[in-house]
Formats: structure tokens, C-alpha cells, sequence
């Protein structure tokens, strides 16, 4: 017995020096980097390469369209072509990785550009350049030249997403109202845009009031509040044949402030009744109500969470404007928000981690984010008035509006990157408020 | 039998009921208490009230009251003024007509047909694996003209301090009888080298070769490892099965053949394994300079709650073996957003080799006598809210 334990033992020292000598071999720690630099990442996109006559323009259009979507997201610099070393010979010709490395480009873009007839052919790779490599796949779009501009974004949306490992915006669009004329007589119209401020077109007249158009889930539908008849109602409008109705509320004095469901087929609203605002639920169908809150505190502004089970929204119970979460079916609200200041329009980030809301602090407005749980508040923005956010369907971008002070102030819309960088103006023709973004394009 | 107590009891209950049915000494008069007057209105008079009508009332004299005296001086005589010119009667202004509603836009959405493959032959040339860059004569970085490095005058070679043993290699045959060839170094040079010094540095330049951070004391090597002697006890000729076979002891033998196997492979593996780790100052300069080129600003929110361990190889001149890159271990995130945060560090390691238009790493010389592999942790959860 004791010679078996000897042996076992020797066995055991004998392991020893091995186990040793394998960690000897294993890689030099370095241990853990933690800072770093933010940087945009540098791209080059020579010009897209027309594959057939009469494509020059549209190839420069499409690449020009591709390229400053990429830029303008503030995560992408794209490096000028005089810059270039060299240009691909054609598209798919072998990649000079060590031109591109040279400029410090580290994505590379290449496409091409057929045009024919009323059809137009896109097609375009992506390569990692200091790994000389191909990131994914070559794709290849087909439309109609009318909608080269759909064809660019959709381009620009692979990009994205290879790049950064999220789901790209630029293929969405944007309801909002448009607003023109001086401030205390000014026209509101509700009108529907590309993401980028393109393609704006009106889908109500001016003749009465407009506020806060709200995207179904599937962008085929808005909910908007007007007040034709005197009152606030909700309408809703059919996008492509701007056919509206008034939605069937509970009976009221004021309708307002509608959102739809996940599914689309229900609507949470404010409703005011003897001068206490609450929040309700209608069926689209059956016309069918619910009370979801009931307290003597103007509550408004419901949002539903990404799954349908939650809705945000605000209400001033408490004394002061504050935002509260609750079941969709109502019951105890939980108060999410206690900062200084006051708080409002919450919106549900579609990744259901972030809710972002108005917050009015020290005569100055801004745009913040939080988590649902109230935690880790961010404010993004400060101005004279900023209001109304709304999520890109990706949840990283919010646009809002900004009003500038003064009798002949205007409402703008801009947009921003969710760790607060990259503030800009989206480019309508118009001012315009009340921005909400529909989902991404099929 | 009743107690005495008894009738004392009885006799107070019943002197108690009687007081309270006389009354003895109650008082009957009620407290005093105030009396306010209210004004009767009679019927005739309310319905007066309400029909606004007022009801008669004593006539009396009403005091004049004294108004107070207000010495006004007189005004000036108004100043005749210039009548103002009519203007013509403005023009009819035509009434705009009513802004009708737009007409539908054309809001269908442009059809769109995606494919997922790659364009076909004929238009999309396949690049599955894209040749060298210096093949398809890619213009490279530009390398400096490199200097006349001649020395003003000739120098004679100095004599050889000791000669050098020449380096014999053996053929790997068991035919020990064929001639073996002899690689020898040729140390004798008889003509004066072209270029006799390694460069030529003009005032206006700087050493490119300058090392751009101060070296860290390195650290002390270690101790060799003891190598135990094995003990062979002597064989114990008294034993009877035993004594044909030396007893050794198993523990001593075992240690004996690692100690052996562990000196018998001198051969180093790929990684190199000479020269022991790095100290701290060493390892923290190294993540210095890749920190400079590790940017997480175009990664997704997800991505940036994601810790990546690399792995790589670098070799003596600090270059990056680009082939070697591997990761080990991710955590905190998926596994695309663990691609993409080991994209944006294989990206730095590779980029910064090159960063500010040096030619690799910064390395200690005794520690990287050859390729040695090297881990980094990457944690970009610190940046995410910067």
C-alpha cells in the first residue's frame, strides 16, 4: 500500500514540471487595456464605377449618397480621394491593401453602377483593410432609377452594419409637421420625410391645426392630432393614400397624444374629461376602450416598451411633471425619474434598455436618456427649447426639435448620437416639429 | 341570619332612591343663554328682491355732499392742425383662394430587389483570395533614398579578435563515409566595403531609429530551476527476488526522468520562450502604444460592454506576424459584437506597428531574441459614456 502511494506521488512529480513548462509556452499577459481613443473610423468610397454609358451621374449620385450617410452618423470619416494612392481598376479587381493602409483607410467601399432604361443595377463590396480582407460577401440591388436614393441608403445600411455590428437607419423615414409662417400664425402641415431631410411631402393641407404625428410600427399608418373640429382628436391616415378618419376615443372634451401598440392595432391616447387627463387604450377594430389610469394628475404622453408589456409615460402626481412605468393593462404606476427639474414625452427605446424624454431644468430644455429603471441619466442636449424625441429604429440616433428664442424663432429638427455626439440639423426645406421616426424599409 | 351590614346597606340604597325621586336640593331654572334678533322678510318683499324691484323705502332727505373745488385752468385753444391727406382708397387685394388639400403624393415605395449573392461572373469578377499587394504593383509607402554610406576614408579591417569556429553542419545520413561539406564563415575581406558606416546623419536629421519610450528596468532572471540528482540507493544484496533488480525509488526516478526530459529539448517552440516575462513598465508600454490606436468610436453600444482577449505574435524586430491573430475568450457581449470589438483590436495591434511611420514595436531586446506570442484583454466599458 505504501509503494502504491509512492508511485502515485512520483506520478504526480513527474506531471509537475511538465504543467510547467506548457505555461512557459502559453502567450506573454499584457493584462487588460482599458482606455483608448474615440475616433472615427476612416473609409475611403472611391466613386462608384458606371458599368455602362449614360450611369456616370447616377454611379456619382448613388456614391456621394452612400458616402455621406456614412459620414454623417459621426462614427465614419471619410478620407478624401485626392488622398488616394490609387484607385480600383475596376469593380471586383484585386484590392492594393498596402495604398489604402498607407492613407490609414481602414474600411474600403467599391461598387458599381448600371443604368438601364428606367432600371438601375448597384452593386458594391466592403473590405477590412488592414486585415486584407473582404468583410462579407458582394451585394448587388435592382431598382427603378427613381428610387436610386432608397438603393444608396440601402448600401449604406450593409456598410453600417458590417462595420458596427448593429442594424443600420438610413433606409427609414420620418413623419413630423411642417412649419412655416411667423411664429403666432404659423402653418402646420403634416409632412413625411427621408431620414436625411429628402424627399419631403406633405400629407395634410394647413387649414387647421397639426401636433404630434406618431409611424405605425409599420409605416404604413400615422396617428396625428387635429383640431378641425375645434377640438383636439386623433386622426389616422393612411400613408399612401393619405385617406384619414378620426379614431373612435372614449367620449371626451380633448383626444391627444396617441401612440399604437407593437402590433398596431391598438392606440394609447390622452383623453381630457371634465378637466382630469388620463390615459386610455381603443381598439382600432372594435372601437373598444380601456381606462389605464384614473387619478385627479394630468397624465400624458403613454409610450409603449418594445414588447407591448410596459408603457411609459408622465404625469404629475407627485406634484412636479415626472415619468412613471406600468403595466399595459394599468394598475400601479412605478416612478421612474428624480432629478431636479421637470420631465416629459418619454419614448421607449426600440431596444427596450433606454427610455428618452424632454427634461426642462433652470429655464433650459434638454433631450436625455435613462434606463428603465431610472438609472444612469444622460442628457444630451441643452438649448432654449429642445422637445419631442424619437428613436431611430435602430436605437442608437434620436431627432428632436429645437426652437430658437425670439419672436421670429424657428423649429428645427436635429438629430443625435446617443452618447451625445454628433449633433446635427436635419436638412427640411421647411422648420418642422414633432419629428417620429418610422421603422426601417423592407 | 342577616348582618348588620346588611341593613346599613339597605338603608342607604333606599335613602338614595328617595333623593333622587325628590329632587332635594336640584336646581330646575335653565342656563342663561343668548338671544339674537334676526330680521323677518316678509313674502312680498323677498319676491321683490328677486324680481330686482326694490322695496320701498322711508323717504328721507339725502345730504348733498360737498364736492371737492378742482381749480382747472383754462385750456389752451386747440391748435388747428393740418388735416391729414386721405391716401387713394388701396386697390382690391384679390383674395387668395383657399389653399386646397395636397393631391396624394406618390408615396409607393420604389421596388427594390435585393440579392444576397454576389453579382454574377461577367459583371462581378469573383475575389476570393486578391493577389499581393507588390504583385499587382501597388505603389508602397514611400522609403526614404538611402544614403551614401561611404566612409571619407578607408579604414583598414580590423584584425579578428578570436577566430571564429567554424559552424560545421552535418549531414543528416547514417553514410558516415561520404564526404561531409563544411559550411565555413569567410571571415577575410580584402577590399575596403562600399559602405563602411551604417549612415550618414547630417546636422539637420535626427536618428530614425531613436527609441521613442525610455526603457523599463528590466526584470532579474530567474533562478534556474534546481534540478534534483537522482538518488540511486544502492541495491540491497541481502534482498532474495529483489536483489536481481536495483530497488529505486520510484518518486527519486520520476524526478529524475522529467528533470531529464525537461534539459533533453533544447529546441525552443514557436513562440520563443527565452528571455522570461516582462516586467510591469515593460507591459505597460507596450499597451501604450496600441492604446493610441485602438478606436472604439464606430462600435456598436453593444459591443463597447464587450471584453476581448487576443492573442498574437510578434517577432524581435517588432513586427506583427498578421497571421498569428487569435481570440481566446470574450465575455460581457454576443459572439457578433465580440467580432466586431475583435476587429477593433486586431485593427489597432495591426495599425500601430506602423503609427507615426515607424517600422514595429518598441521592444527589450533580451526578452524578444525571437517570436514570442502575447495576450491583451481589451475592455472598452470605460469608453462607453466618454
Amino acid at each position: 500500500m505504501l509503494r502504491l502511494m509512492r508511485l502515485i506521488f512520483a506520478s504526480f512529480l513527474a506531471l509537475a514540471p511538465l504543467s510547467v513548462a506548457q505555461a512557459q509556452e502559453a502567450a506573454i499577459d499584457l493584462g487588460t487595456l482599458r482606455e483608448g481613443v474615440i475616433e472615427a473610423l476612416p473609409f475611403a468610397l472611391p466613386s462608384f464605377q458606371p458599368e455602362v454609358g449614360g450611369s456616370e451621374q447616377m454611379a456619382a449620385d448613388i456614391s456621394r449618397v452612400v458616402a455621406e450617410d456614412l459620414a454623417g452618423t459621426g462614427l465614419f470619416r471619410q478620407i478624401p480621394s485626392s488622398a488616394f494612392i490609387s484607385t480600383p481598376a475596376g469593380f471586383g479587381s484585386p484590392v492594393a491593401y498596402a495604398d489604402w493602409r498607407a492613407i490609414n483607410a481602414q474600411a474600403l467601399v467599391t461598387g458599381a453602377v448600371a443604368v438601364n432604361g428606367n432600371q438601375v443595377t448597384v452593386k458594391f463590396r466592403l473590405y477590412d483593410v488592414f486585415s486584407g480582407a473582404e468583410m462579407g460577401d458582394g451585394l448587388q440591388f435592382a431598382g427603378t432609377t427613381d428610387g436610386w436614393r432608397r438603393m444608396a441608403h440601402k448600401v449604406a445600411d450593409v456598410v453600417y452594419s458590417r462595420i458596427t455590428g448593429e442594424a443600420g437607419y438610413f433606409d427609414s423615414r420620418v413623419v413630423y409637421i411642417a412649419e412655416t409662417g411667423p411664429k403666432d400664425d404659423r402653418a402646420k402641415r403634416v409632412a413625411i420625410m427621408d431620414f436625411d431631410g429628402a424627399n419631403v411631402q406633405f400629407l395634410t393641407d394647413s387649414s387647421a391645426i397639426v401636433l404630434a404625428p406618431r409611424f405605425s410600427p409599420t409605416g404604413d399608418r400615422v396617428l396625428y392630432t387635429s383640431y378641425e373640429s375645434g377640438f383636439p382628436r386623433i386622426n389616422v391616415l393612411n400613408v399612401a393614400t393619405v385617406q384619414r378618419q378620426q379614431l373612435q376615443t372614449a367620449p371626451g372634451d380633448m383626444a391627444f397624444s396617441p401612440r399604437f401598440s407593437l402590433d398596431g392595432r391598438q392606440v394609447i391616447y390622452s383623453l381630457t374629461n371634465g378637466g382630469n387627463t388620463d390615459i386610455y387604450r381603443s381598439d382600432l377594430a372594435s372601437g373598444q376602450f380601456t381606462r389605464l389610469t384614473n387619478t385627479p394628475a394630468i397624465e400624458t404622453a403613454p409610450s409603449f416598451s418594445p414588447d407591448g408589456s410596459q408603457i411609459v409615460f408622465e404625469s404629475d402626481r407627485s406634484g412636479t411633471q415626472q415619468l412613471y412605468i406600468m403595466s399595459a393593462n394599468g394598475g400601479e404606476p412605478q416612478r421612474i425619474s428624480f432629478g431636479n427639474g421637470r420631465y416629459g414625452t418619454p419614448v421607449w427605446s426600440p431596444r427596450g434598455d433606454l427610455v428618452a424624454f424632454t427634461k426642462q431644468q433652470d429655464g433650459r430644455f434638454h433631450i436625455g436618456v435613462m434606463r428603465t429603471d431610472g438609472s444612469e441619466e444622460r442628457l444630451l442636449t441643452a438649448s432654449f427649447l429642445d422637445e419631442g424625441p424619437t428613436w431611430a429604429p435602430n436605437g442608437r440616433v434620436i431627432m428632436f426639435a429645437r426652437e430658437t428664442q425670439g419672436a421670429d424663432g424657428t423649429s428645427s429638427l436635429y438629430s443625435v448620437d446617443i452618447t451625445g455626439r454628433n449633433l446635427r440639423r436635419v436638412g427640411t426645406p421647411q422648420g418642422g416639429s414633432d419629428p417620429s421616426w418610422g421603422p426601417l424599409q423592407p | 341570619m342577616r348582618s348588620v351590614g346588611t341593613y346599613i346597606s339597605g338603608a342607604g340604597h333606599a335613602g338614595l332612591v328617595v333623593w333622587m325621586v325628590v329632587g332635594w336640593g336640584m336646581d330646575a331654572e335653565p342656563l342663561p343663554f343668548e338671544v339674537t334678533e334676526v330680521s323677518v322678510v316678509s313674502g312680498e318683499e323677498f319676491a321683490a328682491l328677486t324680481q330686482g324691484v326694490q322695496p320701498d323705502q322711508p323717504v328721507g332727505s339725502v345730504p348733498e355732499l360737498e364736492q371737492p373745488v378742482i381749480e382747472e385752468p383754462e385750456p389752451p385753444a386747440p391748435v388747428v392742425e393740418t388735416p391729414p391727406e386721405v391716401a387713394p382708397p388701396p386697390e382690391p387685394i384679390e383674395t387668395p383662394a383657399p389653399e386646397a388639400p395636397p393631391e396624394a403624393p406618390d408615396l409607393t415605395v420604389p421596388e427594390t430587389v435585393v440579392t444576397d449573392v454576389a453579382p454574377a461572373v461577367p459583371d462581378t469578377p469573383t475575389i476570393v483570395a486578391p493577389p499581393p499587394s507588390a504583385e499587382i504593383g501597388s505603389s508602397l509607402r514611400p522609403v526614404p533614398r538611402p544614403a551614401p554610406r561611404v566612409a571619407p576614408e578607408i579604414v583598414a579591417q580590423p584584425e579578428p579578435d578570436a577566430t571564429v569556429a567554424p559552424e560545421v553542419t552535418q549531414a543528416a545520413t547514417e553514410n558516415t563515409e561520404a564526404p561531409v561539406e563544411e559550411d565555413v564563415d569567410v571571415a577575410e575581406e580584402t577590399t575596403a566595403p562600399e559602405e563602411a558606416a551604417d549612415e550618414i546623419v547630417t546636422e539637420a536629421e535626427t536618428p530614425a531609429f531613436a527609441p521613442e519610450i525610455s526603457s523599463r528596468p528590466q526584470t532579474r532572471p530567474s533562478r534556474p530551476t534546481p534540478v534534483a540528482e537522482p538518488e540511486v540507493e544502492v541495491a540491497d544484496n541481502t534482498g532474495g527476488e529483489s536483489a536481481a533488480e536495483p530497488d529505486v525509488d520510484p518518486v527519486a526516478a520520476a524526478l529524475a526522468e522529467a528533470a531529464a526530459s525537461a534539459s533533453a529539448d533544447p529546441t525552443p517552440s514557436v513562440q520563443g520562450l527565452q528571455g522570461g516575462d516582462l516586467s510591469d513598465g515593460q507591459k505597460a508600454d507596450l499597451r501604450r502604444e496600441i492604446r493610441n490606436c485602438w478606436s472604439v468610436g464606430s462600435a456598436s453600444t453593444a459591443a463597447l460592454n464587450t471584453i476581448v482577449t487576443v492573442e498574437w505574435v510578434i517577432n524581435p524586430n517588432g513586427s506583427i506576424d498578421g497571421g498569428s491573430f487569435e481570440m481566446v475568450a470574450f465575455e460581457g457581449g454576443s459572439r457578433a459584437d465580440a467580432d466586431v470589438a475583435y476587429r477593433m483590436a486586431r485593427s489597432a495591434i495591426s495599425r500601430c506597428q506602423n503609427d507615426g511611420g515607424r517600422s514595429g514595436y518598441t521592444l527589450p531586446a533580451d526578452q524578444f531574441q525571437e517570436p514570442r506570442r502575447l495576450r491583451l484583454s481589451f475592455d472598452p466599458s470605460e469608453m462607453r459614456l466618454r
